[in-house]
């Protein structure tokens, strides 16, 4: 009995130790999910709730109720979100027509100055947007138009397509290539038939993260768009400053509904785009 | 198709790969080439299959210079070390693949029928519809031979291909191999580093060293009556002792060697006589008897179809010779070891 108890003894604050430290944990990782979701359920409240509390000569009397609210910030804001559509639309397969060739260039056939190429592309990740458009509008010259927004999202969205394919690309034992072409098949052909096969799953992957990043930037996009032509993270910020909080929140949900499937779908793609190549 | 090297080579930067190397793949016989690792042989097969360049020389298929002419349009097929089987294609897909892009091209059905039957030449059919990752290693080196014949190429290359599959069925696996290149009458290159398997797949054989060829010719030749130290031990086990030549007969073409084990009888073969040189007696071409030089057994181990007993002669000396299964001494023994009448081969310095 004593020899029992004697045994227990020293162990019950170490059991205590362990557990307040996994209450400590438990406590930590609440207070982080709890910091990250808040904000969306109020936004997403925020967006549902009816609006008449705002009295009949504010805002809120052209956005009583969740469907009006909608209505309204489509017909204020729809020709930014369809700004936004078309420039995304374009910069997505751009930024993949140039980004996964350049990949293969710098993965399988690295020439003279390559690497420091690629330096310099992933370096404009680092650049402010301000600065970027400022370059950009005066290496244009003139005022602020699309294929200029085109461009500003293309420079923060290839190095993401480079380097996600490239690393695919470096799992890839190359003699799957060299085999190709002994069979028969010109470079173009091993490209089409072992190499994009092979790559799908990554470019797939940086196609979502191209999508995410051009649909949600706004440094460079705000300063290479007029007041009257926007995108629509740029009208979001106008909202932000100048509506009511329930006309804000639609439009803040107006903006997720695309990006969180993206999410999800680069989420569950990211494990499998990355470890294809091993398979070999 | 009857293939050749002139006089080429490679380097890697400032690494020379390959200096200076010639030899033929005669029509319809498998040449293979052994060297250690790093010795050259996968940059002469890749030189073969147009993956890489040559710096100098040629690579002549039929007498026509291949300069300039990208693998695609080479008629070769190639086994390489690593399968490089392609893992997004079924095992049909990746036999079809020689048939269906560029050089080779075939009609659907012919397609299909080439496949049929390439894949019951190796044994592989009941993996058509399989992925490669799902196949074992002897499964793997089947399908990339398939493949790699599937288009019927002049000559085939093959780069180390057992290498990767564990012993047991690396024999199975070479004596399958052996029959299989015999059968269809390809023209072969075959690359290793193991010498049992040289000299059962070769009708030719060229021995690799440091980027150049040491020696060439019939395999066993190269065995019994290796040209260079290097070869003499490389290919199999070797005692070379030093000796120097008493006299040559001219008559029976046969010379006297004396060395510290007595005196052998060897071929003559051109030696000068009072030449000096080495002794090659293999584990086989010795004895222990009653005679010949007194030896302290320091090893003797049974492997099976034979015992092989390691006897040292003085104090930086020692000799492997190969005993009767059983019959070997115990360690610490007192022998007698001497060079079976006739036998040996006298390397000149």
């Amino acid at each position: 009995m004593s020899a029992g108890a004697g045994g227990l003894a020293p162990r019950r604050p170490r059991a205590g130790r362990a557990g307040a430290a996994r209450i400590a944990a438990r406590a930590w990782t609440a207070s982080l999910a709890f910091l990250l979701v808040t904000p969306l359920l109020v936004t997403a409240w925020g967006a549902f709730s009816r609006s008449e509390w705002y009295g009949r000569r504010s805002e809120g009397a052209a956005v009583a109720g969740a469907g009006t609210l909608f209505h309204y910030v489509w017909s204020t804001w729809g020709s930014a979100l369809l700004l936004s559509a078309s420039l995304v639309a374009v910069v997505v397969p751009i930024a993949l027509l140039i980004g996964v060739p350049a990949a293969i260039a710098f993965e399988r056939r690295p020439f003279r100055g390559s690497s420091w190429l690629e330096a310099a592309t992933l370096s404009i990740l680092s650049v402010p947007g301000i600065a970027l458009s400022v370059a950009l509008l005066f290496a244009a010259g003139g005022s602020p138009r699309f294929w200029l927004l085109v461009a500003g999202h293309l420079a923060y969205t290839v190095p993401l397509v480079v380097r996600t394919v490239r690393h695919a690309l470096a799992l890839i034992d190359p003699r799957l290539e060299d085999a190709g072409r002994t069979l028969g098949a010109p470079p173009g052909r091993v490209a089409r038939r072992i190499l994009l096969p092979m790559l799908r799953p990554s470019v797939t992957l940086a196609a979502l993260l191209v999508f995410t990043v051009s649909w949600g930037e706004f440094n460079a996009s705000y300063l290479l768009t007029t007041p009257l032509v926007q995108t629509f993270p740029a009208a979001l910020f106008a909202t932000y400053t100048t509506n009511s909080f329930p006309v804000a929140a639609a439009a803040t949900v107006i903006f997720l509904l695309p990006v969180v499937p993206a999410l999800l779908a680069i989420q569950a793609l990211g494990g499998e785009a990355l470890t294809r190549g091993l398979q070999a | 198709m009857k293939a050749a090297f002139e006089a080429i080579g490679y380097a890697y930067g400032a690494v020379e790969a390959v200096r200076d190397v010639s030899f033929e793949m005669p029509e319809g016989r498998i040449t293979v080439v052994i060297g250690p690792s790093g010795s050259g042989k996968t940059t002469l097969l890749l030189l073969a299959a147009g993956l890489l360049a040559p710096a100098s020389g040629r690579v002549l298929f039929d007498g026509a210079d291949m300069a300039g002419r990208p693998p695609e349009r080479r008629d070769v097929g190639v086994v390489f070390q690593s399968y490089a089987l392609f893992p997004h294609l079924t095992v049909a897909e990746n036999i079809a693949f020689g048939l269906t892009s560029g050089r080779n091209r075939l009609g659907r059905a012919e397609v299909a029928r080439r496949v049929e039957e390439t894949a019951a030449l190796v044994s592989v059919t009941p993996l058509l519809p399989r992925t490669p990752p799902s196949l074992s290693g002897g499964e793997q080196q089947r399908v990339a031979v398939a493949r790699a014949i599937a288009t019927r190429p002049g000559l085939l290359l093959l780069d180390e291909p057992l290498s990767a599959i564990d012993a047991m069925l690396r024999r199975a696996l070479r004596e399958e191999l052996a029959s299989l290149l015999r059968r269809i009458g390809i023209t072969t290159l075959y690359v290793t580093h193991d010498q049992e398997e040289a000299l059962f797949l070769a009708d030719r054989l060229v021995v690799l060293r440091e980027g150049r060829v040491e020696q060439e010719g019939a395999p066993l030749e190269a065995y019994r009556r290796p040209r260079t130290r290097f070869v003499a031990s490389f290919l199999g086990d070797a005692n070379l002792v030093p000796a120097v030549v008493e006299g040559t007969d001219p008559a029976t073409g046969r010379a006297r060697v004396r060395t510290a084990l007595g005196t052998a009888d060897v071929e003559a073969n051109g030696i000068a006589p009072k030449a000096r040189g080495t002794l090659v007696l293999r584990p086989e071409d010795l004895e222990a008897g009653t005679e010949g030089i007194p030896a302290t057994v320091i090893e003797a181990r049974g492997l099976g179809p034979y015992d092989r007993v390691t006897a040292r002669v003085a104090a930086d000396v020692e000799l492997t010779l190969r005993v009767a299964p059983g019959a070997s001494p115990l360690v610490g023994a007192s022998i007698r070891v001497a060079p079976i009448a006739g036998r040996g081969h006298f390397l000149p310095d």
